[in-house]
C-alpha cells in the first residue's frame, strides 16, 4: 500500500535525505511505536526520564535540521486532549497533581515522537510500512483517504465560510447557529459527493479494494539494527526500571 | 504505447436516473471507429456525463455498449476499464495519491504489472504529457495545466485504447489550455472529448456529435458541425 497525503512538498520541504530519513519506514515506525509504548509504560516514579527522552528527541530533530520549536509547537497540539480530562480528574479528586503532570508529560513526549516520525518520513511511506507490518487494509485506506481529503475538506470549509461572510454572515446574523448547521450539512454533502467521485476515479483505474504497493520497501542491515536497538532498549530499560 | 484497436458501439443507449421523469439518454446510437477523435458537445444536462459513464462501466445498459466487440457488463468491467480510461473534470478527484509518480503508477500497479514495468509505464506516460519533471511533486503544488496533464498521464499509463476526457480544459488559463491541446493532439488513442470548449474540439477532434436533451441531434465532421452557427445556437452549444 502506498498512502495518500495532502502536501508532501509543504510538509517535507526540509527532507534532505539524512540517514534517519533514508531508514526504511518500517524501522522508523517500529522504533516510534516502541518508544511510545515505553513512554506509556514508564513507572511514575521514573517520570523524570521523560525529560531526558524529550531532550533526546529534540537533539535528533535538530540533527535532521528540524527546528526544535517546530517539534515542540506541533507536539503541544496533543496536550489539550490529555489535559482536559486530566484536569477534570484532578478537580474531582481522582488524580493528584503529580499524576496529572506526568500524564501531560507522557502525552507531550509521545506527541514529540510522532511528530518527529512524520517529519522525517513521508506519510505515504508510514502507511506503506504500517500495511506491510500487518495493519488491516481497510484501516490503512481509511487513514490515507481521511488524511488526503481532510485538507480538501478544509479548503472547502474555508471557501464556504468566505462565501458566507461575503454575504454578511457574522456574529449578528439571526439564527447564526442554525445557519452554521446548514453550512456544515452542506459541507458534509459535498464531502460525500466528492467521495463518490473519487471512488469512481479509483474504480476506473482498476481499484479492487486494495491499494497497490507502488514503492517497494527494503530493509537493510542498518534498518534492522536501528529497529532492534530502539525496541530492545525500550523493553530492557522498562524491565530494569520496574 | 497504446494500441488503437477498440471500436465503440452504442446501440440505442437509454438511461434514466432514479427519481427523474425524463431520460438522461434517450436512445443514442453511435459508432466510434478505432483511432477516431470524437468531440461530444451539448448544453449542460444534455447527457454528456451520463454517456461517458457508460463508456467504461460506471453505468451499464441493455443492450450493452460494446468496446472492440466486448460488451460492457459486470462480467467484463475490469477488463473494459483497462481498455477505456476516463479522465474526470475535477483533477482533485482524479489525483488522490501522494505524488505524481504514485498517482500515475496506481492504474498499472492495480493491473498487477511487475514493479519494473510499472516504472517504465510511469516514465513513458509522464513523457507523453511532458510532465517527466513533475514525477516527485504532489498535486497540491501543480498548476492547473500541469494537473490536467498529469491526470491524463494517470490513464495513459494503463495503456488504454480509448481515452475519454470530461471537460479537459475547464478552468485552465490560455497556457494551461494550450498545453492540454498539444498533449491531446499527440495521442494515438481513440479519443472521446466531452466539452463546451469548441476551440478545443476544432483543434483536436475530427468528428463532432451534439447531444441535446439526451438525444443525438447532430453528427458529422468537425468543420461541418462547428461552422453551422444556427445549429450550434439552437442546441445551446454556442
Amino acid at each position: 500500500m502506498s498512502g495518500l497525503h495532502f502536501d508532501d512538498t509543504a510538509e517535507h520541504a526540509h527532507l534532505h535525505g539524512t540517514w534517519v530519513e533514508k531508514l526504511d519506514p518500517r524501522a522508523k515506525l517500529v522504533s516510534a511505536l516502541s518508544l511510545a509504548a515505553w513512554i506509556g509504560a514508564l513507572p511514575q516514579r521514573h517520570a523524570g526520564l521523560l525529560g531526558l527522552v524529550g531532550t533526546g528527541l529534540v537533539v535528533v530533530a535538530a540533527l535532521q535540521e528540524i527546528p526544535p520549536r517546530t517539534l515542540i509547537v506541533r507536539a503541544s497540539a496533543a496536550l489539550p486532549f490529555v489535559l482536559v480530562p486530566a484536569v477534570v480528574h484532578l478537580l474531582v479528586g481522582s488524580f493528584d497533581v503529580a499524576t496529572t503532570a506526568t500524564l501531560a508529560g507522557r502525552a507531550f513526549v509521545a506527541a514529540m515522537t510522532v511528530t518527529l516520525l512524520v517529519s522525517v518520513t513521508q506519510f505515504s511511506a508510514i502507511l506503506n510500512a504500517a500495511s506491510s507490518l500487518g495493519m488491516p487494509d481497510l484501516l490503512v485506506q481509511t487513514t490515507a483517504l481521511v488524511y488526503r481529503y481532510l485538507f480538501l475538506l478544509r479548503e472547502r470549509a474555508s471557501a464556504t465560510a468566505a462565501s458566507a461572510q461575503a454575504r454578511g454572515y457574522g456574529v449578528h446574523t439571526p439564527h447564526r447557529f442554525a445557519v452554521a448547521g446548514s453550512m456544515l450539512g452542506s459541507l458534509l454533502l459535498h464531502g460525500l459527493d466528492r467521495a463518490d467521485r473519487v471512488q469512481s476515479a479509483m474504480l476506473a483505474r482498476g481499484y479492487t479494494g486494495r491499494f497497490p504497493m507502488t514503492r517497494p520497501l527494503k530493509m537493510t542491515a542498518t534498518d534492522w539494527l536501528v529497529g532492534a536497538c530502539v525496541t530492545l532498549s525500550c523493553a530492557g530499560s522498562l524491565f530494569w526500571l520496574r | 504505447m497504446a494500441s488503437v484497436a477498440a471500436e465503440i458501439v452504442l446501440d440505442h443507449l437509454v438511461h434514466r436516473w432514479r427519481g427523474r421523469d425524463e431520460d438522461a439518454l434517450a436512445g443514442v446510437s453511435l459508432t466510434i471507429p478505432a483511432g477516431q477523435r470524437l468531440g461530444l458537445v451539448g448544453p449542460n444536462g444534455a447527457g454528456k456525463s451520463t454517456l461517458i459513464a457508460h463508456l467504461n462501466g460506471a453505468l451499464f445498459a441493455t443492450p450493452p455498449v460494446r468496446v472492440g466487440g466486448t460488451p460492457i457488463d459486470r462480467a467484463n468491467v475490469v477488463a473494459i476499464r483497462r481498455r477505456v480510461g476516463v479522465v474526470q473534470q475535477e483533477t482533485d478527484d482524479q489525483l488522490f495519491m501522494p505524488t505524481v509518480a504514485e498517482d500515475v503508477a496506481f492504474g498499472p500497479a492495480n493491473a498487477g504489472h511487475p514493479h519494473a514495468e510499472v516504472e517504465r509505464r510511469v516514465r513513458e506516460a509522464l513523457r507523453q504529457v511532458g510532465a517527466s519533471d513533475l514525477a516527485h511533486r504532489t498535486h497540491a503544488t501543480l498548476s492547473g495545466g500541469e494537473r490536467r496533464r498529469v491526470a491524463i498521464a494517470t490513464v495513459l499509463s494503463m495503456d488504454v485504447e480509448v481515452l475519454v476526457l470530461d471537460e479537459p480544459t475547464s478552468n485552465l488559463d490560455a497556457r494551461g489550455r494550450r498545453s492540454v491541446v498539444d498533449v491531446l493532439r499527440g495521442l494515438a488513442q481513440t479519443l472521446v472529448v466531452a466539452t463546451h470548449d469548441l476551440d478545443l474540439v476544432r483543434a483536436v477532434c475530427d468528428r463532432v456529435v451534439i447531444l441535446d436533451g439526451g438525444r443525438l441531434v447532430a453528427d458529422g465532421p468537425t468543420a461541418a458541425i462547428l461552422d453551422d452557427r444556427d445549429q450550434l445556437e439552437r442546441h445551446g452549444v454556442a
